[in-house]
């Protein structure tokens, strides 16, 4: 469960900066942003020994 | 023998400068190959006259052992089946399945964030395999690719970042990743080290340094090297799509090729079947494609790329001739030296030794990872005793995910020329943004990861394994905040002189290694404030050797390389 939490946490935060760097800056874009993070997280904790 | 391990590592090392820095021209593979053949020759000259011939006769047998063959064949067969899901359309299908996801409510950038994150969520065993299928469609995004949907900027940080996380992949891959190496050694005290203890703290650090990356590429590469992209912007507009988009469709195979693909690297790693070797399964997958799929079996051999399994087996033949000519010995004995010097103790030396493959980043980190891990295994309990299992486990963690990214910025046919190649960049323009984010994001928080999380999924039974996922959240958004504010500030304190520039960028390296250094300390030491201040010592020297490698100047840099060096 805390895997899952820390990969939904990471990757929040990862997306949020990859659309910051790409250029990505009205808050609707920075939600997708954060949302894409959110499944690329949660499908990586899905591939992980738990 | 202790001075032969001293000629030895020389021999070593010597030839792995002379290729990085452009004296050899010749594949790393060969010169390692070489390395191994000096080795070997030196060590029986030294065994005939100090033990005479039946010690020489000896060393073939000791050279030949030291060799794993797990992860040889592991990254085969992965490469193997990879090749049939290239050959069967399974790229295809995956482009389709991202342009309907682009059309969904994530949008072009929480596509795009995906995207840049598919190469670590596969886990392949070599990076490149990703990249060569993916950097076209990513190229296309530009406006000289067709669509015209990214700026110049955007395109630069969308290629770099997708090629960063793409050339660190294969160390959490479970099948035949780097990571396997050091999972391996860590096997002799936790019982199930070999099924992925150094997987998710890889891949939560690579996760944020991608996205650091991508933050470097914008704030400091883009306006070190501002002549060195030749992508050119969209002259239209900025942004909004003016072209058609370029139909791409997939055959069924493609499909059916995805889901075997998947399914076969599900079972891998969860083993819902019982005990097998990974090779099984991904063979088992591969036939499996030949007969739905219809795929040749030529087909799936041309998807095995030669470089990788090339440099981890001349890595292990180097490292083979080490072990058994005493150069592992003698660099522990040099390395337990540095522990003496009272500035870098046992923490600064260890923050030093995690960054040493991104200080002599060579094309794939398999090289020096086969001949290093055994060397940082003796610090432990093995040999040196300078830390514990949880604590060699911990370092393990830090060292495997800057190892592993070191493909990346490596100018010896690394994998981030790829990239480089993708965005019409000068060699060298994504240097700096790789080794910073691999030094100061990946390594430390890779140790954070392992210290308050990973270590009680794996020894769950141990009381001194604690679980304190708010301890990585507080150290996640420290070190990003850290981060950012040194990429924010190097931006703006930027000018036109561009030898300042680098300074500043040096500046910067200095910094967050010091920072990096420092954390690694902690996650080893807590709060012991000698041992942090070490650490954050040998971060900075770290910090130094890898800033100063990072080009100034790209094109004269170039020029002279292709000129030859001046000896």
């Amino acid at each position: 469960m805390l895997t899952w939490l820390m990969f939904l946490f990471v990757g929040a935060i990862s997306g949020l900066i990859l659309a910051w760097a790409l250029d990505m800056h009205s808050p609707r874009e920075l939600a997708q942003g954060a949302v894409g993070g959110l499944i690329a997280g949660l499908l990586m904790a899905a591939m992980l020994p738990h | 023998m202790e001075i032969l391990g001293y000629i030895t590592l020389t021999i070593f090392i010597g030839l792995m400068l002379a290729t990085l820095f452009g004296y050899i021209r010749t594949p790393v593979q060969t010169v390692l190959v070489l390395s191994t053949v000096l080795c070997l020759v030196v060590g029986g000259f030294f065994r005939y006259f100090s033990s005479g011939w039946d010690a020489v006769m000896l060393l073939p047998n000791e050279f030949l052992g030291g060799i794993i063959l797990h992860p040889i064949t592991a990254l085969l067969t992965g490469l193997f089946l990879a090749g049939g899901l290239k050959a069967s359309g399974g790229f295809e299908a995956l482009k389709v399945i991202l342009r309907y996801l682009r059309k969904s409510p994530i949008g072009l950038v929480g596509t795009l964030v995906i995207l840049i994150n598919l190469p670590v969520i596969s886990s392949l065993p070599c990076g490149r395999i990703l990249a060569a299928a993916l950097l076209p469609l990513l190229f296309t995004f530009s406006f000289e690719g067709g669509m015209g949907i990214l700026t110049k900027s955007q395109a630069i940080v969308l290629i770099g970042a997708f090629t960063r996380n793409a050339m660190g992949s294969c160390g959490p891959s479970p099948i035949g990743g780097v990571g396997q190496i050091g999972e391996g050694f860590l096997g002799s005290f936790f019982a199930t080290a070999s099924e992925g203890i150094l997987r998710a703290p890889q891949a939560f650090s690579l996760m944020l340094g991608t996205a650091i990356v991508a933050l470097f590429l914008k704030f400091i590469s883009q306006r070190l090297y501002p002549n060195d992209v030749a992508l050119r912007e969209n002259p239209f507009t900025s942004g909004a799509s003016e072209r058609e988009e370029p139909e791409i469709s997939a055959p069924m195979e493609g499909y059916l090729a995805l889901v075997i693909f998947v399914a076969s690297l599900l079972i891998a790693i969860f083993q819902p079947f019982g005990k097998m070797p990974v090779q099984t399964i991904l063979v088992a997958g591969a036939v499996l494609m030949v007969i739905v799929c219809r795929v040749r079996l030529n087909s799936l051999m041309e998807g095995i790329i030669l470089l990788p399994v090339t440099a981890m087996t001349a890595g292990f033949l180097a490292a083979g001739a080490l072990a058994a000519t005493g150069g592992f010995d003698a660099l522990g004995i040099i390395l337990n030296s540095l522990v003496g010097v009272p500035f870098l103790g046992i923490a600064g030396m260890l923050a030093i030794f995690v960054q040493f493959q991104t200080i002599l980043p060579l094309s794939c980190a398999r090289i020096l990872t086969a001949a290093l891990v055994p060397v940082l295994y003796l610090f432990g309990p093995a040999k040196f005793g300078f830390l514990d299992w949880s604590q060699l486990a911990i370092v393990m963690a830090a060292y495997i995910i800057n190892a592993t990214t070191s493909c990346g910025p490596s100018p010896l046919g690394g994998g981030g020329m790829m990239g480089e190649g993708t965005m019409r960049a000068e060699t060298g323009f994504i240097k700096g943004a790789y080794t910073f984010a691999s030094m100061a994001i990946m390594a430390p928080l890779a140790a954070i990861y392992m210290k308050f999380l990973n270590l009680s999924v794996f020894q769950p039974s141990d009381p001194a394994f604690v679980r304190d996922v708010l301890t990585i959240v507080q150290f996640t958004l420290v070190v990003v905040a850290a981060n950012v504010a040194l990429l924010a500030l190097g931006s703006r304190l930027f000018g036109p002189d561009q030898s300042r520039n680098w300074l500043l960028q040096t500046g910067g390296f200095i910094a967050a290694g010091g920072l990096a250094g420092g954390i690694l300390a902690f996650a080893l030491f807590e709060t012991n404030p000698s041992a942090i201040i070490q650490g954050m010592v040998g971060g900075m020297i770290a910090a130094i050797l890898i800033g100063v490698m990072a080009p100034k100047v790209l094109s004269r840099r170039l020029t002279a390389t292709l000129s030859g060096p001046e000896l």
